[in-house]
């Protein structure tokens, strides 16, 4: 999917995220990360929460422990993945990543699901 | 820092608030809004007394200025939580940690657990890290 810096906008506005590097391409430049507004950290992680629902229809997340690696810039094309490590008869471990269409890990971790 | 309690308060996701992260994430609005909520308390901490913008600034960090960062967050969800209801939030800063990248720089890695509670308990939990640049 593609990433577009008016959902980040709107995003910052529901979250009442107070940090300007998601509306304003300067505050980007000043601090030395790039020329665009870069994604919000909890959007990158919602990308892979929408893989595993899809994944898994029906089934609710019950843990989600990732960490974030590279930022996530306006305009970015992202695709996320799931894999299960672990299935049982009530739940599924998944080992779970965002990654940008140049390669680079922005998102990794685990979850585990009910099903 | 480590150790300080964060100042407790009342969260409520709104139904509107709700609909607005999923259409913003390319989320299911219908689906269990926890982890939205979630996001919405982590993001800036505003129901939690002195919000994540005091936060930083007790670490020496201007949110406008400096561009602090999420590095991690880790969420145990028990029980899917009911839009437009009140829970209690709760937070302590559980970590402080120095650390120097290659490319980053000097940094500090602050940790934040909050939590969302109604009569029955916890309902969930967000251990998150923040990245607090160092000048």
């Amino acid at each position: 999917m593609k990433v577009d810096p008016e959902h980040i906008r709107v995003l910052a506005e529901a979250l009442e995220d107070p940090n300007p590097i998601h509306l304003d391409p300067d505050a980007v430049s000043r601090l030395g990360l790039g020329d665009r507004v870069i994604n919000q950290g909890p959007a990158n992680c919602a990308y892979v929460v929408n893989k595993l629902r899809e994944t898994f229809p029906g089934g609710r997340i019950t843990a989600f422990d990732v960490r974030l690696m590279a930022n996530v810039f306006g305009g970015d094309e992202v695709h996320a993945g799931t894999r299960i490590t672990e299935r049982t008869a009530t739940h599924a471990h998944c080992h779970v990543w965002l990654d940008r269409t140049d390669g680079t890990r922005v998102v990794e971790g685990t979850a585990t699901v009910a099903l | 820092m480590v150790g300080t309690m964060l100042e407790s308060g009342t969260f409520v996701l709104s139904s509107e608030r709700n609909r607005q992260i999923a259409r913003s994430v390319g989320g299911d609005a219908d689906a269990d809004a926890t982890i939205n909520a979630m996001w919405a308390l982590t993001s800036g901490l505003h129901e939690l007394e002195p919000g994540l913008k005091g936060l930083f600034a007790q670490a020496g960090c201007d949110i406008e200025r400096d561009g602090p960062m999420l590095g991690g967050i880790a969420l145990d969800l028990r029980r899917p939580l009911a839009l437009d209801t009140p829970y209690r939030a709760e937070g302590e800063v559980i970590g402080l940690e120095h650390k120097v990248g290659r490319r980053r720089g000097p940094f500090d890695l602050l940790t934040v657990r909050t939590s969302l509670h109604d009569d029955q308990g916890e309902l969930a939990a967000a251990t998150t890290t923040y990245i607090v640049p160092r000048p």
